[in-house]
């Protein structure tokens, strides 16, 4: 088991009342499974998401990753944690615009405090994974917004985390796009990465293997997708 | 994340907005370069100065007669050759000289013109009180005073102005005082030495001995000053105090004679140009603390600015630590090459002002290690809390800020 939560709660307070966004929250994620997340907006999984991200702390419960109950950790050894053992990807790229996709990449690996030659050997490496050799020099502006979020990916995978979190990793795809996107997660997956993604639509989410549905904070189904849609093919 | 690492991003950021950063490094650039050129005036004039007084030996102390309109001085009170020679007999002074001085008129090469010069009465001993740099022929001897000699000895620019060269030892010159002309035989040439006397238009100078002086005034055996030169440069205070006592010992009245130690007057007046130095610098050094604050200013909106970016480098790994350090240093970066560009600046602007005021400007190692200091002092203090404010940002707030 690579991944899980335990009587999961995020409350936020709104003024004077309190807003449950996940109540009691219970699941766990194997290795080498792919995930995915689908509830409508409100539904607490963009919540979730960060939460597992360690982007976001959590109100009540406890959550595990790699064996490590991330809930109590602050500081810089959850930064740590968000550059080794995470990997996300966002449905807006979030690529820094002033450095160009291989500089990008490579940010993970500078935070992690890796040579500048082997970051470099590395970045190349995870560009090529997602299909962008070709592409290396050039700025987010000059990519379509396929390719960024390829590149996106790369970054996400260069410091081989534990998990690759996406939250509605295509949702500004345009649905080619969207496929190409889930030919790679799917590769990844193959390949061993473990995946938890977020999405909306059905469709998306019936190229994973399971699929986590939400409804106002709590799980309301978790069942695997007997026949996944294999894109590409 | 290496120091190098966070240099060059910080360098590439600063370059980003290139016309932003140049404004910003203004108000440092007006600060260090106004310091720099301030003080390094104020070297050259403090060596300009020094310069001057070091045309008198180190130990000379002159001694004049003070004025008291309610208690005028008489004639038993004026100083006179013996009340140098009863000075000489101290053991504590080793040279004393006398001068009187007295502006006349001297007739040039076209016979209608004529200049201002100052004639000063002076004895063979005089040369050493004041260092006079002899170029022709000699300066007054001993025979010359003893014989009250119609002689002179005139300043290089007076025998250009005068013969139209300057080797003129044996030619007569034509000096005209209030009671009358007098035609006197140019023994010696000194160059003049005083980098002030051509920028005031002072009179030039010719000296003639003291007794020949006294005998056209008819001054019996006054002079107006004496010269006192003591070796014992660490006790001329005291050897001061004590030839004011000796003086009045020897002329019988009290409180008369006012001694002067050239060497304090210098320190005096290195003193007050270092204040003034100082001081002026300081309001320079406010300026920088306003070059300061616009930089803060500029950090802040900056971090507001890349609220996202630091949003997204906090999601990918970096902590707090490392979003602190980024902004900090291109604060710094800011500062200091501003800094760097007023020292730079300030070091042409000094040499440009030292040539008006025809002095030459000096720019001390330590003012421009202070200097670089300072700036990258005001880059810390106005980065600190700009880059705090970064480090402190929450990364889904500062993700989700457009």
């Amino acid at each position: 088991m690579i991944l899980r939560v335990e009587n999961l709660s995020k409350i936020y307070r709104n003024g004077a009342i309190d807003v449950a966004a996940l109540r009691d929250v219970e699941f766990s994620v194997n290795i080498g499974e792919f995930v995915s997340i689908m509830g409508q907006s409100g539904s607490g999984k963009s919540t979730l998401m960060n939460i597992l991200g360690c982007l976001d702390s959590l109100s009540a419960g406890k959550y595990l990753l790699d064996g490590e109950d991330v809930s109590l950790i602050k500081g810089k050894k959850l930064a740590q944690i968000r550059n080794q053992k995470i990997g996300f990807v966002f449905q807006s790229y979030n690529l820094l615009p002033r450095l160009n996709a291989l500089q990008n990449v490579e940010l993970p690996m500078l935070y992690g405090g890796v040579r500048r030659k082997k970051r470099r050997a590395a970045a190349l490496e995870a560009l090529e994974r997602v299909g962008l050799a070709g592409r290396v020099h050039h700025k987010p502006s000059e990519l379509s917004g396929g390719q960024k979020q390829r590149v996106a990916i790369a970054r996400a995978l260069i410091n081989s985390p534990a998990i690759l979190l996406a939250d509605e990793p295509t949702g500004n795809l345009d649905s080619r796009s969207g496929e190409e996107i889930m030919e790679i997660f799917q590769r990844l997956n193959r390949e061993g990465v473990t995946i938890v993604m977020v999405t909306h639509e059905p469709e998306i989410a019936n190229h994973t293997n399971r699929i986590v549905a939400f409804k106002d904070g709590r799980i309301i189904s978790d069942e695997p997708v007997e026949n996944p849609i294999q894109a590409g093919s | 994340m290496n120091i190098f690492e966070s240099i060059t991003s910080a360098v590439y950021s600063v370059l980003a907005n290139r016309m932003r950063s140049v404004l910003t490094m203004l108000g440092i650039i007006i600060g260090i370069s106004a310091v720099i050129m301030i003080t390094s005036v104020g070297q050259g004039l403090q060596t300009g100065m020094s310069e001057i007084f070091a045309d008198f030996g180190a130990g000379t102390m002159t001694v004049n007669m003070r004025n008291n309109p309610a208690n005028p001085a008489t004639r038993r009170d004026r100083l006179t050759l013996e009340s140098a020679e009863f000075i000489a007999e101290h053991p504590d002074v080793a040279v004393v000289s006398v001068a009187s001085g007295s502006n006349a008129r001297v007739q040039l090469r076209n016979p209608t013109e004529t200049t201002s010069l100052t004639i000063i009465g002076a004895d063979e001993n005089f040369r050493q009180a004041q260092n006079v740099d002899v170029r022709f022929g000699r300066f007054l001897a001993t025979l010359d005073v003893d014989r009250s000699a119609p002689v002179v000895v005139i300043d290089s620019t007076l025998a250009r102005d005068i013969f139209g060269r300057t080797d003129v030892v044996g030619e007569t010159i034509r000096v005209t005082f209030w009671f009358g002309t007098v035609d006197l035989t140019v023994i010696g040439v000194f160059r003049n030495n005083d980098p002030m006397a051509g920028m005031f238009g002072m009179a030039t100078t010719a000296f003639i001995p003291i007794t020949h002086f006294q005998r056209l005034f008819n001054t019996d055996n006054m002079v107006d000053q004496l010269l006192v030169i003591s070796e014992d440069l660490d006790r001329l205070d005291s050897i001061a105090t004590e030839v004011t006592r000796l003086l009045s010992l020897f002329h019988g009245n009290e409180d008369r004679y006012q001694v002067t130690v050239l060497m304090s007057q210098i320190d005096m007046i290195n003193d007050v140009l270092g204040m003034i130095t100082g001081f002026v610098a300081l309001v320079a050094l406010v300026s920088l603390a306003v070059g300061g604050i616009g930089v803060m200013n500029i950090m802040l909106v900056t971090v507001t600015e890349r609220t996202r970016e630091i949003g997204i480098r906090k999601s990918l790994g970096a902590t707090d630590g490392n979003i602190r350090f980024q902004f900090l240093v291109e604060a710094m970066i800011l500062t200091l090459s501003g800094g760097i560009i007023g020292i730079i600046l300030g070091y042409y602007g000094g040499f440009a002002l030292g040539g008006l005021l025809d002095l030459s400007p000096a720019v001390s190692i330590p003012t421009v290690i202070l200097t670089v200091a300072a700036s990258s002092l005001v880059g810390i203090i106005a980065g600190v809390y700009p880059a705090h404010k970064a480090a402190k940002l929450d990364p889904i707030e500062a993700l989700r800020y457009e």
